[in-house]
């Protein structure tokens, strides 16, 4: 049993199979597409209405009462494919190269040719997926051109490969004669709008609901679909090609900060950033977890940006498809991996909770001395090169070795003495841990041995901790008490510690520099000597 | 640069010649034109046809007449105008000429 409808064309009336009505209704459709001028597309589709109705009539007996789908299908027959209804040859004596455009009609809307070039994969010609030589297809290109970027893109940064499995997986293959001539830019023969239809009947039938509520359904799409095509597309295209771009460009950075050089991106600066897997191992407590957190990150940070790229690659190449199960395992797992982030970095901020600091005595071979020399050893972890003004942010002071973790300029302040005549010298070692318990062991852990050789206090560029302790806020400062009327002599290396002046009543001119200047102590808090007054800085 | 391109061309240019040159021997009806058209081996399906009389129609050139039909709905029967017999004229020369002219190069052998 088939439900049948009645239509009236060309002033007469038939009873016509739903299936069938939908083609008719859809090769009408198609036909009007075809014609830009208003007045004569209405007057055309008459004209055509008018034909059908007399090849109807012609079909229709007392045996044969309702008009049905092969009936249709004779009737395209006759009257020919939408493509024979095109006039624009008179515009448009280019033919195939300009086929693939929209053409603007006179009331403003827009249609799409369905000879549009459309992206897939050609097997027939690829060399891996086939995607290089859809590309090529679509932009009219050669192939070689496209595999060419793509290997230029896979070598920097990687991202080439990336680009080409996302567009393995979203770009269809040209199975069909159709989807290879529409591939291709060229006309769609009277095959593919039989398969369009065959699948608009399964549509259909599925969908048992009242006629009236379809319709209309049907009208207001159509109706909203003609007005916004025009500048939909447009805006379509044009966000697609900029989520494209973005994510892409987002793709290249991810990349190289989870897997690479993070020295590549021009930003984060000097050579000294550990990279990701690194900086995970140092800082979440436990071993096992790591490589569960490093995926969780990749996983939490890529796909967001997968999934940009891949509807920028839909809205730009006017991809419908949507492969369902990738979408449901994208969500599902970056869900995950926000979770599991979540919950260690709750637990990442339990092992910041509480802090303590150790203090210890270095002993003044001569208390009597009235000059400090003070200088930093030599540094054989970090660059010379590293200026502390010029540290973008503190990963670059992070080295890390098999079992310890070295940390580049810990601090050094000069103060008063205010309750002895002598020098005194501590260093106070901070951590932070889980516990008290914890921080105090953390702090303990540290390493830093200044050492005084012949009057001179020697400062090491930098404080190491087991790499077991992971970074929980280690810092190290060396206190000098400065009696007074007694000075410090800074040498040439001093600014390889972090310096910290009591007091300190003036900017020094070459870059913050302390190097080789003098400090006294007085009754105002530290004076410098020899330092060239630029600015005094009232407190 | 695709033959059927080409070809798909060629045929469109001249098919207003040919809907003209029948209309000019009678007044016709849309599929009885397109009968004379295969009679003459032009293959043409109806659905070029339409759009295309009506632009000609449009520019002057054709008129027509409702007729009555027992086969179904009234015929549109397309009859030339005055400027559609001018038009015709003009398209006569032009074939002809351009008919000599291939001939011509089809039968000059070139030697260089």
């Amino acid at each position: 049993m088939k439900k049948s409808i009645s239509v009236s064309l060309g002033g007469l009336v038939f009873n016509i199979e739903e299936v069938a009505y939908e083609m008719l209704n859809t090769y009408l459709e198609s036909i009007r597409q075809r014609i830009p001028d208003a007045a004569e597309r209405e007057e055309v589709l008459e004209d055509i209405e008018s034909r059908i109705a007399e090849i109807f009539h012609g079909l229709v007996n007392d045996a044969k009462t309702v008009i049905t789908e092969s009936d249709i299908q004779e009737v395209i027959a006759i009257m020919g494919s939408p493509e024979a209804y095109s006039m624009d040859d008179s515009e448009n004596t280019t033919g195939q190269a300009e086929s693939g455009k929209a053409h603007q009609t006179d009331s403003g809307s827009t249609y799409r040719d369905t000879t549009q070039r459309r992206l897939f994969r050609d097997d027939d010609e690829g060399i891996i997926g086939g995607v290089a030589a859809g590309v090529s297809h679509y932009f009219g290109v050669s192939p070689t051109l496209i595999r060419a970027i793509f290997v230029i893109l896979a070598i920097v940064g990687g991202s080439g490969i990336l680009i080409y499995i996302l567009l393995w997986l979203v770009v269809p293959q040209a199975n069909t004669t159709a989807d290879k001539l529409q591939m291709n830019g060229q006309h769609v023969n009277l095959g593919n709008i039989k398969e369009h239809l065959r699948k608009m009947k399964d549509k259909v039938s599925e969908k048992a609901n009242s006629q009236e509520f379809r319709d209309k359904i049907k009208q207001t799409v159509d109706k909203g679909v003609k007005a916004t095509a025009g500048i939909g597309n447009v805006v379509s295209k044009l966000v697609g090609g900029l989520f494209l771009l973005g994510g892409i460009f987002a793709l290249l950075i991810l990349v190289t900060v989870f897997f690479g050089e993070t020295g590549l991106i021009p930003i984060v600066g000097a050579g000294q950033v550990e990279n990701l897997a690194t900086m995970i191992e140092i800082l979440y407590p436990g071993d096992a977890q790591h490589t569960v957190i490093f995926i969780c990150i990749i996983l939490a940070s890529v796909i967001p940006v997968i999934s940009i790229v891949i509807s920028g690659i839909k809205l730009l190449f006017d991809i419908r498809k949507v492969v369902k199960p990738m979408v449901v395992t994208g969500s599902v797992l970056w869900a995950l991996a926000c979770g599991i982030l979540i919950i260690t970095g709750i637990e990442l901020g339990m092992n910041f909770k509480s802090e303590n600091e150790i203090g210890y005595s270095v002993p003044v071979d001569d208390d009597s001395t009235d000059v400090l020399h003070v200088n930093v050893g030599q540094d054989d972890v970090f660059s010379d090169h590293i200026e502390l003004s010029r540290v973008w942010n503190y990963s670059e002071l992070i080295k890390v070795t098999d079992d310890k973790i070295f940390m580049g300029f810990p601090n050094l302040r000069l103060v008063r003495n205010r309750s002895s005549d002598a020098f005194e010298i501590l260093v106070y070692k901070y951590s932070k841990g889980s516990s008290i318990r914890a921080a105090v062991d953390k702090a303990e852990a540290i390493n830093y041995d200044v050492k005084i050789l012949n009057g001179e206090l020697i400062l090491p560029a930098n404080y190491s901790f087991p790499v077991e302790d992971k970074i929980r806020g280690q810092m190290v400062v060396v206190e000098i008490r400065v009696p007074p009327g007694k000075k410090v002599v800074f040498g040439n290396d001093i600014d390889r510690v972090c310096v910290n002046v009591e007091g300190e009543n003036y900017y020094h001119p070459v870059e913050n520099s302390y190097s080789n200047t003098v400090w006294s102590s007085g009754r105002d808090g530290m004076t410098c000597q020899g330092c060239d007054i630029v600015q005094r800085i009232d407190r | 640069m695709k033959v059927d391109n080409i070809q798909s061309q060629m045929r469109k240019g001249v098919l207003e010649y040919c809907i003209l040159l029948i209309i000019s021997n009678r007044a016709s009806y849309p599929s009885e034109i397109i009968g004379e058209l295969r009679k003459a081996e032009v293959s043409v399906v109806e659905g070029t046809l339409y759009p295309l009389l009506t632009r000609l129609k449009n520019a002057g050139l054709l008129q027509y007449n409702w007729v009555e039909s027992n086969a179904g709905p009234p015929r549109k029967y397309y009859a030339l105008t005055e400027s559609g017999l001018v038009f015709l004229e003009e398209l006569r020369k032009t074939w002809a000429e351009l008919a000599g002219s291939v001939t011509k190069l089809k039968d000059t052998k070139l030697y260089l």
